[in-house]
């Protein structure tokens, strides 16, 4: 509560922008920043329109290597205010999304004790002439455990502190004893699918608006082009008529499409000087029994044989490989991993783990993504800023901001920043924000989880894999998404997930194609065999929710087929 | 003009208490008219009666965020207030976590009192993979593992344990319990201290630091 609305703008000075009732945000950009940004105005009471060119979390909040950290690798390059905002949002998302954002115990094995401490005293202080400053040699246990010490100063004490341990200790990942003598342990936290963590947060916006009389609209596959202080949204070329909106008038326009930022602003167009410097980044998945028993559930973070961190976590029900850093100057929906990266990874992996003898056919798909760093003339990507910023276009006709860098850790601070400095802009008061706001899906659940979920099998005539996967993609929302009317216990093909599921989805979460379903609303990639029958009913479904014409069904599966080969090398069984 | 009583209320509700040995409706009375910091404040600060109260009032109504009051009740220099906090705090242990967790965390107490110390690492290993922070379930993995021999991976889980509640003398009487089956009676012996330091009221752990320290003196 507060002043009302019409006595705090007639205290004004005449320069801020008048912001009526009836006015709305335009943000541009459905990744996990934009709809994070539309969360955190629609708490404000500003009503918000999302726009993509594409799908929900089309770019690089797919593409992550799902952790949410304190950015231990940060510490070395001196950026300690973004290590201390990062690992306050982790332990808050540990407390507001705990059905998605979940503990992970790291280990870092170390072969020596000395290893790489010079280079990095370099590095943190930003000094590019020093020796060994570029990295290269094998961080040893005391640089090791020195970052980890720095990191457990900030860390407060929601996680337990690092340990060293002798390599091979109870529980710890069974990392190759020839190289590696001691492993220093540490606590992080993982989101496993960033979508779905995406999606609950549009599915808050949608709440909130209603709760707070807002107007929030996502439209994807919409195009914006900007006339003066009118904005132009129309649907992509090729995709089923949406909802055309014509010309609008924003209050505001947020660009936070990332690594498409400039390309978003030359088709605005707005003239700018070049933001992105995209870097792009790709992780392998494999399905591997003795890899994940290796793991033991946990994850490591170890060196490439170039020095370079790679990460290898558990993720569902495969190990995710991650990630190689090059630049990107290229359209980043082009970006796909090369040959040469999944070797890299692969060799990262048998460097590791030479038990599990990693090949090639282990690799059940892949991902790549492009980084949205700020642009910067540094020859080593690593070295570049991961701090977000926002930079506001003073020649635009409207106030228009486009949003640079982030990760998911911080999307919702960033979020916070962002939006205090709209509504200022917009002479609206900042009166709430989402600091200790849960997700849809993440209530406190009932004390017994699996009587829980057998319950929930027995009254649907599902399994239990079926309930607790349906669980893992929606948290504790699962119950009223599985109590909706609908007259089938039926599941997907091979993929054990109820076709019910899949029609909510539909209905639900904006989902426009085939793709978008496969890819992004049921994580259909992270199963191990995805047939074709698979994508059939799917197919099906869409046709049956009016979302696809039933003559074009056929074309649609294999189109997908194509994408899922091309794009992640994933096979699709007959 | 009646005299006004400076005495608390809760004082009344705790005679009546050790009159009758109704506990719950002792634990009504004093949930219906104190709040939880009000009693971590009279547990700290109040007088004789008012502090054995308070601190047997905590270990009926609170959970692990009054685990430091309790914890420092432990030296308190009434006997009384000590051995109520004793009871209390070890109680206090276990109320912790989200409802999920706190049902995993007393499975993993009941298996390890029954003997079944497999299944209670299991159930143990579960529960730190999703909620590493909760000292009671290291706790009582270490207890399993000592009780199966894996003295090593004990002191380890003691540690931890020991890291993330500082007031944890269970554990540090644990790991001295591990040290002295490995034969390393220094570290044993300062466990031991550590864990006296923490609660002087360790009757076992005092008798074990006096047979420690005169073993060690006569070797050297």
């Amino acid at each position: 509560m507060g002043l009302p609305r019409s006595a705090i703008e007639a205290s004004l000075p005449s320069s801020v922008v008048r912001f009526a009732s009836s006015d709305f945000v335009l943000i541009l950009g459905a990744g996990i920043n934009g709809v994070a940004i539309a969360r955190e105005l629609l708490l404000n009471r500003v009503s918000v329109r999302l726009v993509d060119s594409a799908d929900i979390c089309f770019g690089a909040s797919a593409y992550s290597s799902r952790l949410i950290h304190g950015g231990l690798r940060y510490l070395e390059y001196g950026e300690l205010d973004l290590v201390r905002e990062s690992v306050q949002e982790r332990d808050r998302l540990l407390r507001m999304a705990p059905e998605f954002v979940r503990p992970l115990e790291l280990f870092i094995p170390t072969s020596n004790l000395t290893g790489g401490m010079i280079g990095a005293m370099g590095r943190f202080f930003g000094w590019t002439w020093w020796p060994g400053v570029r990295g290269g040699r094998r961080r040893g246990q005391w640089l090791v455990r020195l970052g980890l010490e720095m990191y457990d100063l900030y860390a407060g004490d929601q996680l337990p502190r690092h340990r060293a341990m002798k390599a091979g200790a109870y529980n710890s990942p069974a990392v190759n004893p020839r190289i590696f003598k001691s492993v220093c342990r540490y606590f992080d936290a993982q989101l496993v699918y960033p979508e779905r963590f995406v999606l609950a947060m549009l599915h808050d916006c949608r709440r909130i608006a209603e709760d707070q009389g807002c107007e929030f609209e996502v439209m994807t596959y919409h195009a914006a082009r900007l006339d003066g202080k009118t904005v132009t949204l129309s649907r992509n070329a090729g995709y089923p008529p949406g909802a055309d909106r014509g010309a609008v008038q924003p209050a505001a326009i947020i660009n936070a499409t990332g690594a498409w930022i400039d390309q978003t602003l030359s088709r605005l167009p707005q003239p700018s000087k070049r933001l992105i410097g995209g870097a792009k980044g790709s992780h392998i998945f494999l399905f591997h029994a003795r890899l994940r028993e290796l793991l033991h559930g946990k994850g490591v973070y170890a060196e490439a044989d170039d020095g370079r961190p790679i990460f290898i976590t558990p993720l569902g029900d495969c190990v995710l490989v991650g990630t190689t850093d090059e630049p990107f100057e290229a359209a980043p929906e082009t970006a796909v991993a090369s040959e040469q990266e999944i070797d890299y990874l692969l060799r990262a992996v048998n460097l590791v783990f030479p038990q599990a003898a990693i090949t090639r056919r282990d690799v059940n798909f892949h991902g790549c993504g492009v980084r949205p760093l700020p642009f910067a003339d540094s020859d080593s990507t690593a070295a570049i800023t991961r701090r977000h910023s926002l930079h506001r276009h003073q020649d635009a006709p409207l106030p228009l901001w486009s949003v640079i860098g982030g990760k998911l850790t911080t999307c919702r601070s960033l979020a916070e920043e962002t939006s205090i400095k709209v509504l200022e802009t917009l002479g609206l008061p900042h009166v709430a924000t989402s600091r200790e706001r849960r997700l849809p899906g993440n209530d406190s659940q009932p004390a017994n989880l699996s009587v829980d979920w057998a319950r929930l099998a027995a009254i649907h005539g599902l399994s239990h894999e079926s309930v607790s996967h349906v669980w893992s993609l929606v948290g504790t929302l699962a119950p009223a998404v599985l109590a909706e009317n609908f007259d089938t216990s039926a599941l997907l093909p091979e993929v054990h997930l109820p076709e019910r599921f899949a029609r909510w989805s539909v209905r639900n979460e904006w989902v426009t194609t085939l793709d978008d379903l496969v890819e992004r609303r049921l994580m259909l990639l992270y199963h191990q065999r995805l047939p074709t029958a698979c994508l059939r009913r799917l197919a099906e479904i869409l046709v049956a929710e009016g979302k696809l014409a039933a003559a074009d069904a056929e074309a649609a599966v294999s189109r997908t087929q194509n994408r899922l080969k091309s794009h992640y090398g994933k096979k699709v069984d007959e | 003009m009646a005299k006004l009583s400076r005495t608390p209320r809760i004082n009344d509700f705790y005679e009546q208490y050790l009159r009758g040995q109704d506990q719950s409706a002792f634990a009504r009375q004093v949930a219906d008219q104190y709040a939880i910091p009000t009693l971590e404040r009279l547990a700290s600060s109040g007088e004789r009666m008012s502090r054995r109260a308070a601190v047997f009032a905590l270990g009926l109504l609170a959970d692990y965020e009054s685990n430091g009051v309790v914890g420092r009740a432990l030296n308190d220099n009434d006997r009384g207030v000590r051995t109520l906090a004793d009871h209390a705090i070890r109680a206090l242990w276990l109320r912790t976590g989200s409802p999920a967790e706190r049902k995993k965390l007393g499975q993993s107490v009941k298996l390890n009192s029954a003997q079944r110390h497999q299944e209670a690492i299991h159930i143990a290993n579960d529960l730190i993979d999703r909620a590493p922070w909760l000292a009671e379930t290291w706790n009582q993995r270490a207890v399993a593992f000592y009780s199966t021999g894996r003295y090593h991976e004990s002191i380890n889980d003691c540690v931890q344990a020991m890291e993330l509640n500082p007031y944890h003398f269970g554990a540090a009487a644990g790991m001295g319990q591990c040290y002295l089956q490995l034969g390393d009676r220094p570290a044993a012996l300062e466990s031991f201290r550590r864990a006296l330091r923490l609660n002087p009221g360790l009757e076992g752990v005092r008798a074990q630091v006096v047979y420690l320290q005169r073993t060690l003196k006569e070797q050297q």
